[in-house]
């Protein structure tokens, strides 16, 4: 399926990518016009660096596929992506970039000065959300090579493994967040291009007729389950688009449509826990929360957040059509591929698949090239930020108090390798995986485990040391009982029904916990500094 | 002779002058000490220019580049100061111009057209490969575009700089920036309270229509699938409208959370 085309644009995509980045990191020395461009663009760029760092192969392959398997139900993904930066921006961003310099946890350990027990708490929370964070990118860049070079899965993820180890570690470490600025405009260009070929090609440029021909359909992953074993079922792959779609909407009458609701999270509590789990797991994401250290003054902390917004918006408002789009055009294919065990490139391939369907090659290899640009740079900006939570709350505050700069970069260094080689381990065993559905999972646990004790810590001057560590411990354990069980398939837990996301539950019993514990206890830590420093003017 | 030479160039500006860039590294004590005793030798006032490199990184990345430079740049110093007290040493006048960002070619060449000096010198740190590409040189960049005469150094030798670098050494630079300092405000003063109800009260303004989707899509499909426009549901319009309102909050939170600080 692949072909030189292919290869030569998604090689030179990423090479492009990261030559400007390159450039752009040279020009900050040697360009020889004195503009006072850094200072004031720095919030645009800081924008973009956030915007490559949070478009990952959820958001550009996982978003749009998914809506083209489950239907409009799946929009709740990106509305949630989208929604949590208002939460980080109303709650959490200036306080944030005003205290603490190098990881989040620094919040509590300036509160609660030397809790060791938070710093460790904080690590660990950091490193299960980024885990699973980073795993979905791997499953995402494994399905991709597998669609594209014809590998085995298997195989596909141990390359890609070891080049993002090494992308991140060689190099002096440097300019990563450049790529990641050139990698944010690279992704939304290419997702706007497919969308715009998407419906000029099928659609006579009408995104009413988009939603028109959504409503004939059965989303595939609900009429691929109910016609598993239906031997009436003819060969897909022999069928047009209109043919296949008549056919499953005649076989199963009064079934949903991609237009209706509930085909992903069946009933109210799965429908609120995914949109609360989304919407608070943004703000308590590590690598999201550590890029705001590099907005140089407070205020653009605000401004770069509202950039963000603008573009992932307008960016999940395309996939939103693109998903319903490839829905229509792929709907055999799709259908073939759930039916035939392919479903490792139904949960995952409808952009590329379009983007060749609409494109040929060329746009095969944009949209590849596009999401290959997307899992690198999430995957820098997670594997930097557990280097730097090892190598920082860890080992120089807890083990090596008089580590010197060369220790530290190593043992971060370490810290990634280790790091990486176990979420390539774990994505082994993920290939069936929807990415946007894992992704979802570990921002249900960041909305447990740092959320919670983040805006107490931040608002709250009677949250105490003990209750903080209460808000951690019990969001951390609860989210990851109910994660477990869900990726396991047990339907409930001590009578709670497992649902699509932990959040419904863990998020309450962190805030209770923290609450509760809080007014039994006293010590509300250096409270009223770290407020002044959290609170103070901004310039 | 050498007066002559020096003195030819386009410095008809501010009088006798020499500007010296520096970084605060080992080529950069290299220079700083040619540009002294120049200045000496021709009794030239000496400038002394320092641009705050501006790179957007992570503390990680900022540590990572420093150590892949330790061997090349030998010392991280405060070369302002290191360049005044040197001066003031052999009786020069001096003068520092810190620029806190910005390209640091451009800022050196923008200070240079205002001070119009003889010449410029500077350091060649002597990059190579990978980092060459990577960074470029800023010597360069200034010999490459600058309407002054350059005098340039290249790389350094311990034994020229033993003696600047003792005050280096008492003049490192910090890795870290200083903390600032917190005014002891009391309190209140901050308006704490009335920040969060600010900020809880436009979260709202996104949340209520967020979750009110959900409970639309859970508790009545009927509701939900109603075509509005076209063949568009309610909950597509809802969803497509989500978007806008998000941007709204977010800018109505900006101005008055702005708005609030200045108050405060």
């Amino acid at each position: 399926m692949t072909s030189t085309i292919t290869m030569i644009i998604v090689i030179g995509l990423i090479a492009l990518s990261m030559g400007v980045a390159v450039f752009t990191r040279r020009s900050a020395r040697t360009s020889s016009e004195f503009y006072v461009a850094g200072q004031n663009i720095s919030w645009l760029q800081n924008a973009l660096a956030l915007t490559g760092d949070y478009l990952s192969a959820a958001s550009f392959l996982g978003v749009a596929g998914a809506i083209a398997i489950f239907g409009i139900d799946k929009t709740w993904d990106g509305l949630g992506y989208f929604g949590g930066y208002i939460v980080l921006l109303t709650l959490l961003a200036v306080p944030l970039r005003k205290v603490g310099k190098y990881t989040t946890s620094e919040i509590l350990t300036t509160r609660f000065e030397g809790s060791k027990s938070l710093r460790l708490g904080g690590m660990l929370g950091a490193v299960v959300i980024s885990t699973f964070y980073v795993v979905p990118q791997i499953v995402g860049a494994g399905a991709l090579l597998q669609l594209l070079l014809g590998w085995d899965y298997t195989f596909s993820v141990l390359v890609i493994g070891v080049l993002v180890i090494a992308y991140v570690t060689t190099g002096g470490m440097r300019a990563t967040t450049y790529n990641q600025i050139i990698q944010g405009l690279v992704l939304w260009a290419a997702m706007f291009i497919i969308m715009i070929l998407m419906l000029g090609t099928t659609f006579g440029f009408d995104p009413g007729e988009v939603l028109s021909q959504a409503d004939k359909m059965i989303p595939p992953k609900l009429a691929s389950g109910l016609l598993a074993n239906d031997p009436s079922v003819p060969d897909f792959s022999t069928l047009t688009a209109d043919q296949a779609i008549a056919f499953v909407s005649g076989k199963l009458t009064g079934q949903s449509t991609a237009l209706t609701p509930g085909t992903f999270a069946p009933n109210w509590m799965n429908t609120m826990a995914l949109a609360a789990g989304l919407v608070f797991g943004t703000a308590g994401l590590p690598h999201v929360l550590t890029r705001y250290y590099t907005v140089r003054r407070p205020k653009d902390a605000r401004t770069s957040t509202i950039g963000v917004l603008l573009m992932i918006g307008s960016f999940y408002i395309m996939t939103l059509f693109v998903g319903l789009g490839a829905m229509y055009i792929l709907y055999p294919d799709l259908m073939g591929y759930f039916l035939g065990g392919n479903s490792s490139i139904a949960q995952n391939m409808a952009v590329p698949l379009l983007a060749e369907h609409t494109g040929g090659e060329i746009m095969l290899g944009v949209a590849i090239g596009g999401a290959f640009c997307a899992i690198l740079s999430t995957v820098a900006g997670l594997l930097i930020t557990i280097g730097t939570t090892v190598s920082h709350d860890f080992y120089k505050e807890v083990i090596n108090k008089k580590a010197s700069d060369r220790r530290e970069v190593a043992v971060a260094k370490l810290s990634i390798v280790a790091m990486g080689a176990m979420a390539v381990g774990i994505s082994l065993g993920m290939a069936d995986q929807n990415v946007s559905y894992l992704v979802t999972l570990a921002f249900g646990m960041a909305a447990s485990i740092f959320f919670p004790v983040l805006f107490m810590s931040i608002w709250w001057r009677r949250y105490t040391r003990e209750g903080a560590l209460a808000t951690m411990i019990t969001g951390l354990i609860v989210s990851v009982v109910f994660v477990a069980a869900a990726l396991s398939n047990v339907t409930n837990v001590l009578g709670l029904p497992v649902l699509v996301n932990p959040a419904l539950y863990s998020l309450p019993a962190a805030i209770i916990a923290g609450v509760a514990v809080s007014l039994l206890t006293k010590d509300v830590g250096d409270v009223d500094n770290f407020m002044r420093k959290a609170h103070s003017k901004t310039d | 002779m050498l007066e002559r030479i020096l003195n030819r160039g386009n410095g008809q500006g501010n009088g006798n002058t020499i500007l010296l860039a520096t970084d605060g590294s080992k080529p950069a004590l290299t220079a700083t000490k040619k540009a002294v005793e120049l200045a000496k030798a021709t009794g030239a006032s000496l400038h002394v220019i320092c641009v705050k490199e501006d790179v957007m990184s992570m503390p990680l990345e900022r540590k990572g580049e420093m150590l892949a430079e330790e061997e090349l740049l030998g010392i991280h110093t405060m070369g302002g100061e290191v360049a005044v007290e040197w001066a003031e040493r052999n009786s020069v006048p001096a003068t520092l111009k810190i620029y806190p960002g910005g390209p640091v070619v451009g800022a050196i060449l923008d200070y240079a057209k205002m001070i119009r000096p003889n010449f410029i010198v500077l350091g060649h740190a002597g990059r190579s490969g990978w980092e060459k590409i990577t960074l470029g040189s800023v010597a360069e960049g200034v010999m490459k575009h600058s309407p002054f005469p350059v005098v340039m150094t290249r790389g350094y030798d311990d034994a020229y700089i033993s003696d600047i670098i003792e005050i280096a050494l008492a003049r490192l630079r910090p890795a870290e920036e200083p903390e600032e300092e917190i005014e002891a405000v009391p309190l209140e003063d901050l308006h704490i309270n009335r920040k969060l109800g600010v900020a809880l009260g436009t979260l709202m303004a996104f949340l209520v229509p967020y979750f009110g989707l959900g409970a639309l899509n859970s508790l009545s499909v009927g509701t939900a699938t109603t075509k509005i426009l076209g063949d568009a549901n309610v909950t597509v319009i809802w969803v497509l409208i989500l978007f806008p309102i998000g941007w709204l909050t977010a800018i109505t939170f900006h101005r008055m959370a702005s708005k609030a600080e200045g108050e405060a």
